[in-house]
């Protein structure tokens, strides 16, 4: 018995570093993203390219409508309606160069510190040494050498403990960097008012993110199988899908990318519309 | 917590534990719970069609119009300003630029092209993209005789309603209602029809005859009513296609608040003997009549549930004015209304699972909502007068009409029309060439075909 309770008393070693972590700035700057930013996201079907939208005469030509149009506008039966073929997207014009790569993560040496930090004392150092390094300073890759200094600047620092300077990549994303990343995203989701059976609404969709919290890909949505046979399910499943192509890229703590790279959002209307 | 309890809650911790240490170098993928959002209508783009011959250009512009009030006006939508656009229709026949549509919060885009055709008919084009996702989600042409383009405006705008929503749109729908003309004392009800959207008005009765109490077939092109001929109210059938009307029966006493079936077939009313008023049924085709209610209270403005199998009413058998639900045979009869004050006018949804009605509290009127059990009462409206709900097909929007107070001068009692959704934020008011009240809904008018 006493040895189960030992074994669980060893756990808060871990909870007590997480709640320490709350105490640090939690970056939780929400910024409207401008469009090229999307530009970063592979495009992942090629082949659609450049197709021309399919010409409107080669659709199937409506039956003719034979007992032509009646002249009286308030008897209205005579419409057809043909579906038009979808145009396939073409590439949207291309985009930025994508500068995102660099920030491959190397979780095991940027460590020690979150994001903001690490970025402040490379500036200061650069200012003391050499100015003509102008490049590596924007070039945010780590280099070899960076996370052994940061590490001693870190045990210079009074503040931090030698707890938190445990590898983030160890510890679990903070509440509030999870409730940071939730209100980004409810932020950007558009309910449908009075919208039925919104029990039935309940969405999760898989996200799949990069370093730099942009899309890796497109959301996939978990219930596949219900988007085409129930409408409202589709409109759901969209609605939530354009929250997240809305609001991305996310803002979270690059050190903790592993936790964060897949997420499963859930979409749950239900309080709100009762 | 006893040793047995204590062994119990051990083992859980062992599990958990081992739980998370199984988990740990995994790393479970993150789950987050997005539970709140923003109830705002959706920034849509509707851009001005491309007129693809001169002959089209007016439609080109009208139909995009049509189209924007329609969606503006259910409340779920927000068409952003046109002068906000930076893409031009013609540049969008092939693609649209949807970082251009994204730069002005566009989350959704409608572009179309209309052509005079040779033979004479038009064609209209409309897709429907998804701005943030770079798709089109859906996309028709229409052809139709160009004074049509009208009704063109209104399937596109169910065609995005229902696209965006999942619901069935309601565009595409007629109101019938009776137009009130001269004084209070000497006043004059035509029956009359128009579009949902208020366009294409005209009168169906000349006004010789007091009409009252207009309702829809909900399978065709019908309404029945009930009109005073000779100081005695009938209830009528009026063919709206044909323009040929007949009534129905000649019964003992008098009838009122005549409905029809969900399948059309019959038509349920009340009857008045004395001062007794029971809910009767009459088969359209063998013209025979049943007698539902046996009471001595009066029961009345009975309205069946859309699958037929209940009928709901008001009826003063408590004491005072409530909303009951009864089997379709007039079996298992329940009150259903219990709030303070009196109820009347149930209607039952399209969607069948709310019962609109009328109520009367502290010198008010309000349209409200319930459950067919009788629970979940919201009130959606309130004002000095509202009365006669009427229900859109789709079940999420409700047409009644509003009396203003009469002044001691005798003027002011007009009485208006209004549309309110289910939320209660979306009230407008329809705006009539006369005064108006007792609406009606009509189904939605059969689509044309389509052809895949």
């Amino acid at each position: 018995m006493t040895a189960l309770w030992v074994s669980f008393v060893g756990v808060p070693e871990w909870l007590r570093s997480e709640t320490e972590i709350i105490e640090q700035p939690v970056i939780v700057e929400l910024v409207t993203i401008a469009e090229e930013t999307r530009a970063a996201r592979p495009k992942s079907e090629p082949e659609k390219a450049d197709k021309p939208p399919p010409s409107p005469r080669q659709k199937p030509e409506p039956p003719p409508l034979a007992e032509a149009p009646p002249p009286v506008p308030a008897e209205p039966e005579q419409e057809v309606a043909v579906i038009v073929p979808d145009i396939k997207t073409a590439p949207e014009p291309k985009k930025k160069p994508v500068t995102k790569p660099k920030r491959k993560p190397k979780p095991s040496k940027r460590v020690v510190k979150r994001p903001v930090e690490a970025a402040k004392e490379t500036k200061e150092k650069k200012y003391k040494f050499d100015p003509d390094q102008i490049a590596a300073l924007i070039d945010k890759t780590p280099r070899k050498e960076a996370p052994r200094e940061s590490v001693e600047a870190l045990q210079v620092r009074p503040k931090i403990t030698s707890r938190t300077a445990q590898p983030l990549d160890g510890q679990p994303l903070t509440l509030s960097e999870v409730d940071a990343l939730r209100a980004q995203i409810e932020r950007c989701w558009i309910v449908q008012a009075g919208a039925r059976y919104a029990e039935d609404l309940v969405v999760t969709i898989r996200v799949y993110l990069n370093p730099d919290g942009s899309l890796r890909r497109e959301p996939q949505i978990v219930d596949e199988d219900r988007l085409a046979a129930d409408p409202f399910f589709r409109a759901a499943a969209e609605s939530a899908i354009r929250a997240v192509l809305k609001c991305e890229p996310f803002k979270m703590p690059v050190a903790k990318y592993h936790r964060w790279r897949e997420i499963e959002l859930t979409f749950d209307p239900r309080k709100m519309l009762g | 917590m006893g040793i047995r309890g204590l062994f119990k809650y051990s083992t859980v911790v062992v599990m958990a534990l081992a739980a998370y240490s199984a988990a740990t170098p995994a790393l479970a993928v993150l789950k987050i719970d997005i539970t709140q959002g923003v109830v705002d209508p959706l920034p849509i783009a509707i851009s001005e069609f491309h007129a693809e011959n001169e002959g089209a250009r007016e439609s080109a512009r009208a139909i995009a119009d049509v189209v924007t009030r329609n969606l503006e006006r259910s409340g779920l939508f927000r068409p952003i300003d046109r002068r906000a656009f930076i893409q031009t229709p013609a540049a969008m026949r092939v693609q649209p630029r949807f970082p251009d549509w994204r730069a002005i919060n566009a989350q959704a885009l409608v572009t179309g092209t209309t052509t005079m055709l040779e033979d004479g008919r038009l064609r209209v084009e409309f897709r429907l993209w998804d701005v943030f996702a770079s798709q089109q989600m859906t996309g028709l042409a229409y052809f139709t005789a160009p004074p049509n383009w009208r009704r063109i405006a209104h399937l596109i705008s169910d065609a995005i309603y229902q696209r965006l929503t999942g619901e069935a749109g309601y565009f595409d729908t007629r109101i019938v209602y009776v137009a009130e003309t001269g004084p209070q004392t000497q006043r004059i009800k035509r029956l009359a029809i128009m579009d949902q959207d208020g366009a294409h008005n005209r009168y169906l009765t000349d006004g010789g005859h007091l009409v009252l109490t207009p309702r829809f077939s909900p399978t065709s092109q019908e309404i029945t009513y009930l009109s005073y001929l000779q100081g005695t109210p009938r209830v009528f059938i009026y063919n709206i296609d044909t323009g040929q009307q007949e009534v129905l029966g000649d019964f003992p006493g008098m009838t009122f608040a005549p409905r029809f079936s969900p399948d059309g077939n019959k038509v349920i009313m009340s009857f008045i003997r004395g001062d007794n008023s029971d809910i009767y049924t009459m088969d359209l085709r063998t013209r025979r009549i049943a007698r539902l209610t046996r009471h001595s209270s009066i029961d009345t403005s009975p309205s069946y549930a859309p699958d037929g199998s209940r009928i709901t009413f008001n009826s003063d058998r408590g004491g005072s004015q409530q909303l009951y639900v009864m089997d379709a045979d007039g079996g298992n009869v329940h009150r259903i209304s219990f709030g303070r004050g009196r109820y009347a006018t149930p209607v039952w949804s399209p969607r069948g699972d709310l019962i609109a009605f009328t109520k009367f509290t502290q010198g008010r009127f309000f349209i409200g909502v319930m459950r067919p059990d009788g629970s979940g009462e919201r009130l959606l409206t309130e004002s000095f007068l509202d009365e006669g709900p009427t229900w859109a097909p789709n079940g999420r929007v409700l047409m009644f009409f509003r009396q203003r107070r009469t002044r001691e001068d005798g003027s002011g009692g007009e009485t208006t029309l209004f549309s309110v959704d289910l939320t209660g934020h979306n009230e407008r008011q329809i705006v009539t060439p006369t005064q108006a009240s007792d609406p009606a809904w009509s189904p939605l008018s059969s689509p044309p075909p389509l052809i895949r």
